[in-house]
């Protein structure tokens, strides 16, 4: 009995590292990140009045069909808004398989992308 | 008892051995299960790309280096490989992984053999610190050494199958990185002149499990009664493993060919048979430890 618990003393203190590790990362191990989230559409812009012309392309009297109002040019887009989430363990594993994290020179870990993700690994 | 333990226990690892390509295929539809949910993050214990359109699980070694470039210690990972390693040790790579079985598939083609000398096997763990580990800590995953940019897995099951996906679905296509490329191409031709070429040399998570060999819950038992010195096992290896340093040793994939030569069996730490120590045969017909 003393000989099995001998030879099986390093064996299960192994296994037991190993499922201490995969259950803390599996359940509690997690890191900030931060996200870039796809920017707001730009309000709409209020669209200018044109006065309606009383006189048809004929000379005679308009129709007064055309539209009143004319589209205004769009205004410039909002800066992406950044969040910094915490992602699980799981979820950090899933986002490397695409490539979807890396580390900044200010040691920050950034998600790549915002919006849909890539498709499969860069490399 | 001990002998008839052992006499039941023969027939077992034989067949085992025997079986050997069946079990690797039944894992092959375990890793590589196109009808299987993507489970991309959980670990699988063996070398396969997650880049591969069909895999089902993440790549331990992958995982390791991409965690490796964000400084972040990878817990599920490495907890994977040190439970399963814990467990079977290098039996995962002689029966689950894909890419063993298709080494051995190709070894299998009758062409001059050579088999690598013991010590090629310490460039595996230089490929894990060096690729998989500084390189990628210290400059990152955009370095051309990083691991992934080389691995022929990934080359194999991920960039060429993706690349030829795009082709034919008439998207752009990005052509792989020419020097995984290489690397690939140089892993198929040594395919056909030495067995399990990349598993001997390269894997670094062969390197892993081969550590584990030592202490695993189940490992190579060596009976000395049985052993007649006759040298079968030694022929019976085709990875040079033994005699010398012995039947668990870090190279050794536990392919279990070796089992038929009577004094060599599968033990585990709860069974009769002793874990034996590295060592040499005499070769006078009495036997030391292994």
């Amino acid at each position: 009995m003393r000989a099995i618990g001998k030879r099986a003393l390093v064996p299960v203190v192994l296994m037991l590292i190993g499922l201490g590790q995969l259950i803390y990362g599996a359940g509690f191990h997690s890191q900030s990140i931060l996200i870039e989230q796809e920017p707001d559409a730009p309000p709409p812009m209020p669209r200018r009045f044109e006065p309606p012309s009383f006189i048809g392309p004929d000379g005679g009297p308009a129709d007064f069909a055309p539209p009143p109002f004319v589209d205004m040019p769009p205004g410039a887009p909002s800066p992406p808004k950044t969040e910094l989430i915490a992602l699980a363990e799981p979820q950090m594993i899933h986002e490397v398989t695409i490539g979807g994290l890396t580390r900044l020179d200010t040691g920050q870990l950034k998600r790549t992308y915002s919006g849909a993700p890539p498709s499969g690994c860069p490399t | 008892m001990v002998a008839m333990a052992n006499e039941k226990r023969k027939p077992f690892t034989v067949r085992l051995a025997r079986e050997r390509p069946w079990i690797q295929a039944i894992f092959l539809t375990i890793w590589l299960g196109p009808f299987l949910p993507r489970l991309h993050n959980v670990c699988s214990p063996v070398f396969h790309c997650y880049s591969c359109p069909w895999a089902a699980f993440a790549c331990p070694v992958g995982v390791l280096a991409n965690f490796s470039a964000l400084h972040v210690f990878p817990f599920i990972a490495i907890g994977t490989v040190v439970l399963v390693g814990g467990v079977l040790g290098s039996f995962v790579c002689g029966y689950a992984c894909p890419f063993g079985f298709l080494q051995d598939l190709v070894g299998k083609i009758p062409t001059p053999k050579f088999v690598l000398p013991a010590w090629a096997g310490h460039v595996r763990y230089v490929v894990l610190i060096a690729f998989a580990l500084v390189i990628p800590y210290l400059y990152g995953e955009g370095h051309p050494l990083f691991f992934c940019s080389l691995c022929p897995a990934g080359a194999l099951e991920g960039a060429v199958p993706n690349a030829i996906s795009a082709a034919i679905a008439g998207n752009e296509v990005v052509w792989p990185n020419a020097v995984k490329l290489v690397i690939l191409g140089a892993v198929v031709v040594a395919m056909f002149f030495t067995q399990r070429p990349w598993c001997t040399l390269l894997c670094p998570l062969g390197a892993v499990y081969g550590l584990f060999n030592r202490a695993s819950v189940f490992f190579l038992g060596y009976n000395r009664e049985e052993c007649k010195a006759c040298d079968q096992c030694d022929a019976l290896c085709k990875y040079g493993v033994l005699p010398e340093p012995g039947v668990n040793a870090a190279r050794c994939i536990r392919c279990l060919d070796c089992t038929r030569c009577g004094a060599i069996s599968v033990g585990s730490i709860l069974g009769p048979a002793e874990r034996t120590k590295a060592g040499t045969r005499t070769g006078t017909g009495t036997s030391q430890d292994r």
